[in-house]
């Protein structure tokens, strides 16, 4: 995939270029506000990945001119303001997703992955990956057709490594998307939560749906 | 600083009052002078007539000659004085030594016989028989109570005048020693002195009031300069240990096994700890209110309770909920939970296993209460005070992770939520009490 980065700290930039090359994306960097708003413009990106702090236009106004200009790419923007109102302000300017410096790669890798098979939600009522469903509106789940009883939260959770499957699902990214929290507690309420998922998903079953991707997250296994 | 009371805003005002004052007086005083003397004119005159007719009535069918005698001699009337004066011209009757007069109302000069010369008010009358009779007044009454209005009115002058500075300057002076007060803190915070505060009076009167709020603005600004000050010196000291501790690591890389990825992971811890002090100084550094909206703080505490029991659990702890429904509180939400996961993180972490933690909202009047106890062995009351202060971490929780930011940003969120959070140990452990002005339904 052909990705725009508007980056203008040449370290950083190198970082997360080499980090997308190793996923096989390739890369277009601009390290200007005008460089971005000219490439993305001009050129079919995937998707950009944009600095909030950029030399010339800064990122949120490069943002407003390709939304005004119906430029629909998905936008990651990045960013060493972790304020509260900074998030508010970057997805108000159109941003698919906000990410605050310093990073994992991994986490960048899962945002991408997520975006770039985003599907709009309100569409989707019932997801199916190998032999489980999960229907949102009966709020049921089923394995090999036997429904399984969840608790809001870990059907919030498996809703989620469904709607992503086969990619990699952060912590942070629960922590966003189930919890709406914005930080990370010391104690990892993600972990206890998503084991009593796994037991009762794995309860007559020889195998596990989800596994853990080691020091980036949770991913729900394609084939089942 | 007005030194001249030319300069000063108190004397100029206390001057122009006393001096509109003055003039009132004057204005009034000019008024009664010339109503009083038209009155006093009219009754002389109406005097004067009375009597005319009261003589002529008198003197009907009988001798005016001997009539006007006989008032004369008795001068039991308002001595008035009297001419009757043939059509030669010549003074037939009465003492009042005058020239024939012509009729009517008008002033005439005669000569008395102790005073010499003096002017009268008389009234004339042409009588059927040729003959005019004067009556006449002396002038001398009303002018005497003209005076007497004019000395009235121009002593009360010059005394209103005369208080009316005395005031104006004790006004001014007072004026000038409150506000004095006001710009000699002032000028001592310029010159460095933080310390100071303007000195509050005992009548809470405007100036109370103004002080008051200085005063409430002076401790703001000195909490920035502290928080300034501590984030300057927390940055000198407890910034300085972790980033020794990750360059030590990072000498060890290439020597010894898995230096690299502890390495990363004391890299991660710092960057936590300077997230950590960010939202703190964000939170402290308010502007944050114009964002608060109604938070569910019933739902927020189950939601945070019910995320955290499953880890609790896990722990070998116990968590309990318990919240009462409808309480709602303005604010942000994700601070709010924030402020309770550190909470609960920390009756998680500085406690042995087999503890049982409760996390409680009730509410009393207009405030609702988050409370998060435990029945571990709490913290002696000497640390206790300095349990919010940051990078605070008592001796027993040396070894326990954490950054001793924990606490401090629940003190810092509950500041700005207008509330504040008080830690005790009844009844055994420890208990934080983070207390919030509840949204009423009518507010």
């Amino acid at each position: 995939m052909h990705i725009l980065l508007a980056e203008d700290d040449d370290e950083t930039a190198g970082f997360i270029e080499r980090g997308l090359d190793e996923l096989g994306h390739a890369t277009t960097r601009v390290s200007t506000g005008d460089g971005a708003v000219r490439a993305a413009t001009t050129t079919a990106f995937d998707l950009v990945i944009l600095d909030r702090m950029l030399p010339g236009l800064e990122g949120l106004e490069v943002l407003r001119r390709l939304r005004a200009a119906s430029v629909r790419v998905p936008v990651l923007v990045l960013t060493a303001l972790g304020g509260i109102a900074d998030r508010v302000a970057g997805l108000d300017a159109g941003a698919d997703d906000y990410l605050v410096k310093p990073f994992a790669l991994a986490e960048l890798a899962a945002r991408i992955n997520a975006l770039m098979r985003r599907v709009p939600v309100d569409v989707v009522t019932r997801y199916e990956v190998g032999d489980m469903t999960l229907d949102i509106l009966r709020r049921e789940v089923t394995r090999s057709g036997r429904t399984i009883h969840l608790q809001p939260r870990e059907f919030a959770l498996l809703e989620q490594l469904m709607r992503h499957a086969g990619r990699i699902v952060t912590r942070t990214m629960f922590l966003e998307l189930v919890w709406g929290f914005h930080f990370d507690p010391q104690t990892n309420i993600v972990e206890s939560h998503l084991s009593r998922l796994r037991t009762k998903l794995r309860e007559g079953f020889a195998d596990d749906p989800i596994e853990t991707v080691r020091g980036a997250g949770y991913r729900m296994r394609p084939d089942g | 600083m007005a030194e001249q009371p030319r300069r000063s805003a108190a004397y100029r005002i206390a001057f122009v009052y006393s001096a509109a004052f003055a003039l009132a007086i004057l204005l009034l005083g000019i008024a009664v002078y010339f109503a009083a003397d038209a009155e006093f004119r009219r009754a002389r005159d109406r005097a004067i007539s009375d009597e005319v007719t009261a003589l002529l009535h008198e003197a009907a069918g009988g001798s005016l000659i001997a009539e006007v005698r006989e008032r004369e001699t008795a001068k039991a009337t308002d001595s008035f004085g009297y001419a009757l004066f043939d059509p030669q011209g010549r003074r037939i009757a009465g003492s009042l030594d005058t020239v024939r007069p012509e009729p009517g109302f008008g002033m005439i000069v005669f000569r008395d016989p102790e005073e010499g010369r003096d002017t009268a008010r008389a009234k004339t009358v042409e009588l059927p028989d040729g003959n005019r009779l004067v009556v006449a007044i002396d002038s001398e009454t009303v002018e005497d109570i003209n005076a007497t209005i004019l000395m009235l009115f121009g002593a009360a002058f010059l005394v209103v005048l005369v208080i009316g500075v005395a005031g104006a300057l004790v006004l001014g002076s007072y004026l000038r020693r409150r506000l004095g007060a006001i710009s000699s803190t002032a000028r001592g915070i310029v010159g460095g002195n933080l310390d100071q505060r303007v000195p509050v009076g005992t009548h809470r009167d405007e100036f109370d009031e103004v002080a008051l709020a200085l005063n409430t603005m002076l401790d703001r600004i000195a909490g920035l300069m502290d928080n300034l000050r501590q984030v300057s010196s927390d940055v000198a000291h407890d910034l300085r240990t972790p980033l020794l501790r990750l360059r030590n690591q990072l000498e060890q890389v290439g020597t010894v096994e898995g230096a690299a990825a502890k390495a990363v992971e004391q890299g991660d811890e710092l960057l936590k700890l300077f997230s950590a002090i960010l939202r703190i100084t964000e939170v402290e550094g308010g502007g944050l209110a114009h964002g608060f909206a109604p938070v569910d703080l019933s739902a927020l505490a189950e939601d945070v309770g019910e995320s955290f029991l499953p880890a609790v659990i896990d722990s070998g702890r116990s968590l309990s909920t318990r919240s009462v429904p409808g309480v709602s509180v303005l604010g942000d939400r994700e601070l709010l939970a924030q402020a309770l996961a550190n909470l609960l993180d920390n009756a998680i972490v500085h406690t042995p296993p087999g503890t049982q933690i409760t996390l409680t909202l009730e509410t009393s009047d207009g405030q609702a209460r988050l409370i998060v106890a435990d029945d571990g062995p709490g913290v002696s009351p000497a640390d206790r005070t300095r349990l919010t202060q940051r990078f605070f971490r008592s001796e027993a929780s040396r070894t326990t992770p954490g950054n001793g930011l924990g606490l401090s940003l629940v003190a810092a969120v509950a500041a700005a939520h207008g509330g504040d959070i008080a830690i005790g140990s009844e009844p055994g452990g420890l208990r934080v009490t983070l207390t919030l002005p509840r949204v009423t339904r009518n507010s």
